[in-house]
């Protein structure tokens, strides 16, 4: 009968060992951590689960239709200064590129022809020069950047936004000057 | 817009009224008034509204969209009201006089974005159209320059980019590097991060620093399901809330390297397994999150937005994602630090500004909340309103501007303490540990 014991003794004793101090460890670190808790020591616990409830109200609050106020869906009525806007901004001014008068709302469009920038434009100017320019700006035409060179949270200083070649010399790219 | 010299009472005290209760009061008073212009008027008043003095915080205004431009008026009404760029250039740190680039006739980009705090602060609250700006802003980034919608978040680092490189040439002489350069950019948004690489084959730690001038973070989704054991599946989703704090604790998490990805150990001489661990030892006056909030996949070749929750804190202790936590952290470690030393101070940051998005990856809409005088408004392009705080803890949060607590101690709500006089060196505290 002693043989058979002292076998499951020795093949016990190393998980015994270990379970022991995995035990102490376990304990170690709760007791640490329930001593900050129980005496309040740090203050962030208290003020992060209030952010976390404010949070949690918040988003029901927000939840509930009948909440809504000024802004329905999207649409407002007035902002805070009593003014109203037209959806297409109509303000007019003359484009400091040709000088033409502009409606503010329309400006950008208007622009990208007027300078020469933009797809369209470039399309037709450098069909016959490198297409990988072309392919760098489809891939990006949208709201929220697709590009892995972002996942790289070491931002080098000398990176362009997209990567593409810089073009920071032509500063003056259809001759005007500015005034 | 018709203008009036009728002061209006002191509205901006928040009491238990709701926006809509406010509203109505505004409007009874001013409804006897003409407000509306007909879209045919092109006047621009150049009386100063008396209005803008009393009730309503400085540089609040609207910013016209001039075409697919909500990218870049959402990231101009955070950096707007950001305390040490706003109070830079409200200053006069880039004078016109002075500017070398404006003399030689050549184009500033940084003379433009002043001209924006000269009329967004100017007490007019007609919107804005930023046109020169952007102008000149598509003359500097020519690779970006086009009618398109954008990603705010790219045209945020282009803006920033820009203003270092020209900026950062006048003011030394030479190209400095991320720790010398004294721009406007660096002193206001560049931390440094540090990034400790453990070969696992001998323990080896080499250690590299970098600047940054945002920290892009994953959602931590996927971590906090797997934690529980179980599968990603999609109803699982919903069990537990992504939060700001688990970003950043996925971010400065040790992370084993694939075996596609050995790095070069110096004590070994060979490549090897490795484990990667950043974590924060400069922090900047002014800390810029951004939330990657897309999902590539590369089996599909598809990208999709993930519009996926996310809780973020209004104020934020950047203490456990310090260098010196993490490092006393990965010895074992565990106290705390409740003597409270002097980098603390600069650890505790309160948010000021969030950039929002809604749709999708190929076509949304960008809308700013800005916190001025306690009081949050939603910042839609030309539109202007105030909203509650739970608007703004209940938004698809894209990037989340926090400043340094000690920045708003300084009655910096307050601008009429700013001198006119240009110049004038503006004290940036830098935050340096480990």
């Amino acid at each position: 009968m002693s043989v058979p014991n002292e076998e499951n003794l020795s093949s016990q004793l190393p998980s015994h060992f270990f379970w022991d101090l995995l035990d102490s460890i376990i304990v170690d670190v709760a007791s640490e951590c329930h001593r900050v808790a129980k005496l309040g020591l740090d203050a962030n616990l208290e003020e992060d689960d209030e952010e976390l409830k404010l949070s949690a109200q918040a988003r029901v609050r927000v939840a509930d239709p009948s909440n809504n106020s000024n802004e329905t869906n999207g649409k407002y009525v007035v902002d805070l200064f009593g003014q109203t806007h037209p959806t297409v901004a109509n303000e007019i001014f003359e484009c400091m590129n040709c000088g033409r008068s502009i409606a503010a709302g329309r400006f950008a469009p208007h622009l990208e022809k007027c300078m020469g920038k933009g797809r369209k434009a470039r399309l037709k100017v450098t069909r016959s020069s490198s297409g990988a320019q072309n392919q760098n700006r489809y891939s990006r035409g949208s709201s929220v950047s697709t590009h892995t060179n972002h996942s790289s949270n070491n931002s080098s200083m000398n990176r362009l936004a997209n990567g593409n070649p810089s073009f920071a010399g032509e500063e003056h790219s259809n001759g005007t000057t500015h005034p | 817009m018709a203008k009036h010299s009728m002061v209006l009472p002191q509205g901006s005290a928040i009491g238990n009224e709701s926006i809509g209760q406010r509203l109505i009061k505004r409007r009874r008073l001013v409804s006897g008034v003409g407000l509306y212009l007909n879209s045919k008027s092109k006047f621009s008043f150049p009386i100063k509204d008396l209005r803008g003095k009393t009730c309503f915080p400085e540089g609040l205004r609207g910013l016209n969209n001039l075409g697919s431009t909500c990218f870049m008026n959402s990231v101009l009404q955070a950096l707007l009201h950001a305390p040490p760029f706003r109070d830079y250039f409200l200053s006069g740190g880039h004078s016109l006089e002075d500017c070398k680039r404006r003399t030689m006739n050549r184009l500033c980009l940084i003379c433009d974005i002043n001209a924006v705090f000269s009329a967004m602060y100017s007490g007019d609250r007609n919107p804005y159209s930023p046109a020169q700006f952007l102008y000149s802003w598509w003359q500097h980034s020519a690779n970006l320059a086009s009618y398109e919608q954008q990603d705010a978040h790219e045209f945020f680092i282009s803006m920033l980019n820009t203003i270092h490189e020209k900026e950062g040439i006048t003011r030394n002489g030479s190209k400095g590097n991320g720790g010398d350069c004294q721009c406007i950019a660096h002193r206001v948004f560049y931390g440094l991060l540090r990034s400790d690489v453990t070969c696992m084959a001998c323990g080896f730690i080499s250690t590299t620093y970098d600047p940054f001038l945002d920290i892009s973070l994953n959602l931590d989704i996927n971590n906090s399901l797997r934690e529980k054991g179980k599968k990603v599946t999609k109803s699982n989703e919903d069990d537990s809330m992504s939060t700001l704090l688990g970003c950043l604790d996925l971010f400065t998490r040790p992370e084993k390297l694939g075996s596609d990805q050995k790095l070069y150990c110096q004590k070994c001489q060979e490549r090897q397994n490795s484990l990667k661990q950043m974590s924060i030892t400069k922090l900047p006056p002014v800390l810029t999150l951004h939330v990657k909030r897309f999902e590539h996949s590369f089996v599909k070749k598809l990208s999709r937005k993930i519009d996926r929750y996310l809780q973020f804190p209004f104020s934020l202790d950047m203490t456990p994602y310090l260098s010196s936590s993490i490092l006393r952290a990965r010895y074992g470690n565990r106290i705390f630090n409740f003597g409270g030393n002097e980098s603390d101070a600069f650890s505790k940051f309160e948010i000021f500004a969030v950039v929002t998005h809604s749709g999708t990856l190929e076509s949304g809409h960008y809308v700013s909340f800005v916190r001025l005088r306690k009081q949050w408004y939603r910042c839609d392009d030309a539109w202007i309103t105030e909203v509650d705080e739970a608007t703004v803890r209940a938004s698809q949060c894209y990037m989340i501007f926090y400043a340094q607590k000690t920045l708003f101690n300084n009655a910096s709500e307050d601008l009429s303490h700013l001198p006119n006089s240009p110049g004038r060196e503006v004290f940036i505290p830098i935050a340096g540990c480990c």
